[in-house]
């Protein structure tokens, strides 16, 4: 049943994912551009943080899995209203977005899933030797540097203004969190491994990764981004929809795995 | 007083890797039962759920 449900779900999604590349590129030059689109945009953003609301709720809060959950879970509804907003000022408000409140939430984002994912290696208890902790520690210091270095490399640039100066280097840092979380991820998978929750750890790391490409090729060329020119446009967004359906993929696998146990104690 | 501490450990278990319902389902279920039946049916139950090692590594200090 579990398999059932979670095969049902990648196909769902994956048709999903294969509606919207194609409504990108045919909608890129058809008369309805912007609507279609948008919505199926914030779908996939609001898939990642039902799913997440989903989860917590089947661990409840008195638990240190449902706390962690929850951090994670803030973080993508923070995420979802950024994106909502960004659309909303750009299509209704018609003002450029970047960079404006929609950035904060997106933001705000950052430390609440890196917060979660922090909090979560607590239940997990991974157990690592001295030269292991060091190792980690040094590996991590160097990524968030590098991160941070290229994406202000990239990002940010003289012709820009202060407050989209501020947003791409506070962006670069959310980053560089999000990728360590991506290596506590890694961590938790390997402790997991031969368990059902090992994929979905896996599959975090994945849409970490998609999440950073997006905002690579989107911070890189902010103006050619909003002025929609459509290799930049649709490569972003559909790294940025790929990064959000795993996010959703994953806690739903959180979730159907710890139901189909809950299953098991009464026998059903 | 052992016999409870070791019975909170259980339950902190259980609540940590099956959420608060898979608490309540538990001390439902397994009311009548001492703390060995049900570290018995988490061995059983946990690997599947979180892998070996790691079951292991959490029931390790119940035994």
């Amino acid at each position: 049943m579990n398999l059932l449900k979670k095969s049902v779900l990648v196909a769902l999604y994956s048709i999903l994912f294969l509606v919207t590349a194609l409504t990108y590129i045919f909608e890129m030059w058809g008369p309805f551009y912007g609507s279609v689109t948008n919505i199926l945009y914030l779908s996939s953003t609001f898939l990642a943080f039902a799913s997440g609301a989903y989860l917590t709720s089947t661990y409840g809060l008195r638990n240190i899995s449902g706390k962690a959950f929850l951090f994670i879970t803030l973080g993508l509804l923070f995420w979802f209203i950024g994106e909502f907003s960004w659309i909303y000022y750009e299509l209704y408000l018609s003002i450029s977005p970047f960079a404006s409140l929609p950035d904060i939430f997106i933001l705000t984002g950052f430390p609440l899933i890196a917060g979660g994912f922090l909090i979560y290696t607590k239940k997990v208890q991974i157990k690592l030797n001295r030269n292991k902790k060091i190792f980690l520690f040094v590996f991590s210091s160097l990524l968030a540097i590098a991160i941070i270095y290229i994406l202000i490399k990239f990002e940010v640039k003289p012709e820009m203004e202060n407050a989209e100066k501020i947003v791409n280097i506070l962006r670069a840092i959310g980053h560089s969190w999000l990728l360590i979380s991506g290596i506590i991820a890694l961590l938790i998978a390997k402790e997991y491994q031969g368990g059902q929750l090992s994929l979905p750890w896996k599959i975090f790391i994945i849409a970490i990764i998609a999440n950073f490409a997006g905002d690579i090729i989107q911070g890189s060329h902010p103006h050619l981004y909003e002025e929609e020119v459509p290799l930049i446009y649709i490569s972003a967004d559909l790294l940025w929809i790929l990064a959000y359906l795993l996010f959703s993929t994953s806690l739903f696998f959180i979730a159907f795995s710890v139901k189909e146990a809950q299953d098991k104690i009464t026998g059903k | 007083m052992q016999k409870k501490l070791d019975l909170c450990k259980i339950y902190k278990i259980i609540e940590v890797n099956l959420g608060s319902h898979g608490l309540e389902l538990y001390k439902e279920f397994y009311k009548d039962k001492n703390e060995q039946t049900i570290i018995a049916s988490l061995s059983e139950l946990l690997p599947d759920l979180i892998g070996k090692r790691n079951a292991k590594k959490q029931l390790k200090n119940l035994k």
